[in-house]
């Protein structure tokens, strides 16, 4: 695979499924400077192994997921942030600097309470998560993580029932507050 | 329950229209990835697996040096002893360097699945601990001992016949070095350290790296056992 071709192949893909590489940052990362430079860590590992990518093998996402998830797992782990602190709250300013400095979009609330809900996973509950949210079946999550599809079912489960657990207790307070 | 449900498709709905929101990013990381130039990426990992071979070459080299020295002085039990010291650290060297560029093989594409990526990096990481603590610990005894070799085959002078005391005084030294260097690295463990490389050594003296890398790799037996 010559370099020009192969360039042209990657960009296209890459323009196709970039969203994958800035959510992921978005659950990995701390701020937004944390995020622009986790994303700029998976884009550029992206770029090294897709000389390595066969189409037959697997589809572009699920090596792209598996790459993104990947970097940001040991980046994460890396910055040894972890533990140490809290993520920043969900403000205006940080979507700001999600949309890389672009209009700021009004604050979701939906999206806040999802960002609490994974400031308390792990790294690798964060992984699921990610991909639960992208709607990726079973057996690619299965295959995306290296896990059987029963572990995965189990696994997606115990966090939904933790995300509902936490909605219900959410919805209290709100209604208590009232 | 179908609250629940229809809350859980509400947290899919935003997470679906974060893209929307994170165009600026995107451009932003198009713009980035031309202006890195796409070659310079490639070239950097080539010189990362380039220098691992090059240090395994400098091990191999190494290696045969000291063996064609004690084979020379075979006859003379100190530089026989010492000699084959050497040798056993030439091939821990070559075996260390051979490893660490396998495992990195393994691991540079960073398209495993996650788990089994993961689980390469934590046995990498703990491999390189048990080699820097193998490998550099040593040296309290070695600055020493390589000079002595160094003084013999080049110039013919017997550092361990002329000055015998000072030798095994040194030898001393290295091995309480060895020992009190540890015992530091454990005092400093946990508390803030500026310089990077220092933190990373007394990680790695301390323990505190192996405990890390097991404790990353009970989480992942964990995580795919569960």
């Amino acid at each position: 695979m010559t370099d020009g071709p192969s360039q042209r192949r990657f960009a296209a893909l890459w323009q196709e499924h970039q969203g994958i590489v800035s959510k992921i940052a978005w659950v990995y990362a701390r701020s937004g400077e944390d995020r622009r430079e986790l994303a700029q860590d998976i884009g550029m590992q992206l770029w090294r192994s897709f000389a390595g990518f066969d189409a037959r093998r697997a589809k572009f996402s699920t090596w792209m997921y598996r790459v993104a998830l990947n970097v940001a797992i040991s980046w994460q782990r890396q910055s040894g942030w972890q533990g140490e602190g809290r993520l920043e709250s969900l403000d205006a300013r940080h979507l700001e600097t999600i949309g890389g400095g672009a209009d700021i979009v009004e604050p979701d609330a939906r999206l806040e309470a999802l960002h609490a809900f994974i400031e308390q996973l792990g790294r690798l509950d964060r992984a699921l998560i990610v991909l639960y949210l992208e709607d990726r079946s079973h057996a690619d999550m299965a295959d995306i993580l290296g896990i059987s599809k029963t572990n995965v079912a189990t696994r997606i489960g115990r966090i939904k029932q933790k995300l509902r657990e936490q909605l219900t207790d959410s919805t209290g307070a709100c209604h208590g507050t009232r | 329950m179908e609250l629940d449900e229809v809350k859980l498709d509400e947290l899919k709905q935003a997470w679906a229209g974060m893209e929307r929101r994170q165009d600026g990013m995107a451009a932003w990381l198009q713009a980035d990835r031309r202006a890195r130039g796409q070659d310079k990426m490639h070239a950097t990992l080539r010189w990362s697996l380039a220098g691992r071979l090059v240090e395994l070459a400098i091990w191999i080299t190494f290696t045969v040096c000291v063996a064609t020295f004690w084979v020379d002085h075979r006859q003379v039990t100190h530089w026989l002893v010492i000699g084959l010291m050497l040798h056993v650290y030439g091939i821990a060297g070559i075996w260390a360097s051979a490893t660490q560029w396998l495992l990195l093989t393994r691991i540079q594409l960073f398209d495993a699945p996650v788990v089994v990526l993961q689980k390469r990096l934590a046995q990498l990481r703990q491999f390189r601990v048990w080699c820097s603590l193998g490998l550099g610990l040593p040296w309290w005894c070695l600055w020493l001992l390589l000079p002595m070799v160094g003084a013999e085959w080049l110039a013919g002078v017997d550092v361990y016949v002329t000055e015998p005391l000072w030798f095994w005084a040194c030898m001393a030294t290295g091995i309480i070095g060895m020992v009190a260097s540890v015992c530091w690295a454990r005092h400093l463990a946990g508390r803030p350290i500026k310089s990077r490389w220092l933190q990373r050594m007394v990680d790695d003296m301390s323990g505190c790296n192996l405990r890390r890398a097991a404790r990353q790799l009970d989480e992942l037996a964990r995580f795919a056992r569960d």
